[in-house]
């Protein structure tokens, strides 16, 4: 036998055992699978368990380098860290060179100090933004899929107008949240 | 505890001993949720498996969704070390001497932090230590930290080295039938039904009783953890001999 899958299907089931709608009438399951996908987003965004890296090359005479996800979090170049600064740093830290040696994060670019003369090959960590479930099992890490269900039926009873009840069982995903994001991954580096 | 005993003792508290609102798909539904429920946040399946590095990478690919304790690397000897990286183990001593030390980066391109005394003491590393953290005088890997679904390794192995890696994984199995029992340890089975009654409560909508249910099951959670999971060292006052003192 094989371990519990977090399919789509494996995860309706559950909520539709708390809706108390074993097959669908009120809510589709297209309904809930878009609610799903928006808790593997919200899961991702807060607690940044969603970890990914990229490399990318910089291009010369352009100081920003693009990339896809909620948050840069570190960037390796030649098998070091670039210091992380902030743009008030920008001209007064000690420049050894013209190789990439500090950077700071601009909305969906890093900035890289000094300026790339030329391609240097970086490798960026990010806090990335998951895919949608689809056919397959949510992008997060295993251990953090087991409230997923928690904020669909939330979402489901807010679309049936059941409020109070859909607050009950937001506070617990919010709960659930909060200890992913102290408990489960303090020690994952930031 | 088996199956059939969780499933009992949930009903009994949830006052039905024979399948109506909680159907039995439910019920299994819950009673597996709670087992990778508890295993996820108490970390207590814990496994060792041999990894081994590729050379002129830092990563090395994980089964999916293990959570990472330790890393220990084992040279050609067959001596194992233990590599910094993991959470620091004495956080949980009241005379830790390490929550006294700051870290940081004095030059970007140095090796010039220092791991506190002695060098094989695990302290915990960050993608921005890496290329900045003394290193032996040596190749093989030192340091590691866990990045999603791989662990980077610091310095950049340029060789094939072999590592153990202590995980805290998930339950393999589903459980379906009556005699089966959970994968969770012995000491987390009475945690299922807390967190079985909880969801029973959830669909009745009887919520401030579901509230109940689940602080009990939290509180039970984190004894268990704080008792079960976590390791710490010896502290001073766990060796020191009694006061010659005391009852005098």
């Amino acid at each position: 036998m094989a371990a519990y899958s977090y399919s789509a299907a494996n995860i309706i089931l559950n909520v539709r055992g708390l809706l108390n709608e074993l097959v669908a009438d009120f809510w589709t399951d297209a309904q809930l699978t878009v609610y799903i996908d928006e808790a593997i987003r919200v899961i991702a965004e807060r607690t940044g368990c969603y970890r990914t890296t990229a490399s990318v090359n910089t291009v010369a005479a352009t100081r920003t380098v693009s990339f896809t996800g909620y948050k840069c979090l570190a960037i390796e170049y030649n098998k070091s860290a670039l210091i992380k600064i902030v743009p008030s740093q920008v001209g007064h830290i000690k420049i050894d060179g013209v190789t990439p040696q500090y950077w700071f994060e601009l909305g969906s670019t890093a900035v890289i100090i000094p300026t790339p003369d030329t391609a240097y090959a970086l490798t960026l960590y990010l806090q990335g933004v998951p895919a949608a479930i689809g056919a397959t099992t949510p992008v997060l890490p295993y251990s953090v899929c087991s409230i997923i269900p928690y904020f669909v039926v939330a979402r489901a009873l807010e679309q049936d107008r059941m409020i109070a009840p859909a607050a009950h069982y937001m506070s617990i995903f919010n709960n659930e949240v909060e200890f992913i994001a102290t408990g489960l991954l303090q020690n994952y580096p930031a | 505890m088996t199956l059939l005993e969780i499933i009992t003792l949930s009903r009994n508290q949830v006052d039905e001993a024979t399948a109506a609102l909680f159907t039995t798909a439910d019920v299994l539904v819950w009673v597996n949720a709670a087992q990778r429920d508890i295993a996820a946040k108490s970390g207590c399946i814990e496994a060792v498996t041999v990894h081994s590095t590729v050379a002129n990478s830092r990563f090395v690919t994980l089964t999916s969704g293990d959570k990472v304790n330790h890393v220990e690397y084992v040279d050609d000897a067959g001596t194992i070390l233990a590599m910094g990286g993991s959470e620091i183990i004495f956080k949980d001593v009241e005379d830790d001497y390490l929550k006294f030390i700051n870290d940081g980066i004095y030059s970007y391109n140095a090796y010039n932090i220092s791991v506190p005394y002695p060098d094989y003491l695990p302290t915990r590393i960050t993608p921005h230590h890496l290329g900045h953290v003394t290193l032996r005088d040596s190749n093989a890997p030192q340091y590691w930290f866990q990045w999603g679904n791989s662990i980077v390794i610091e310095p950049t192995p340029t060789a094939i080295y072999t590592l153990n890696v202590y995980t805290s994984g998930y339950p393999l199995t589903v459980l379906a039938t009556d005699s089966e029992v959970p994968e969770i340890p012995t000491e987390f089975h009475d945690l299922i039904p807390l967190y079985v009654v909880m969801m029973c409560k959830l669909k009745q909508k009887y919520f401030q009783d579901a509230a109940m249910k689940y602080a009990e099951y939290i509180a039970n959670l984190q004894l268990a953890i704080n008792k079960y999971s976590r390791k710490s060292a010896l502290r001073m006052s766990d060796i020191r001999l009694p006061d010659s003192k005391v009852g005098r």
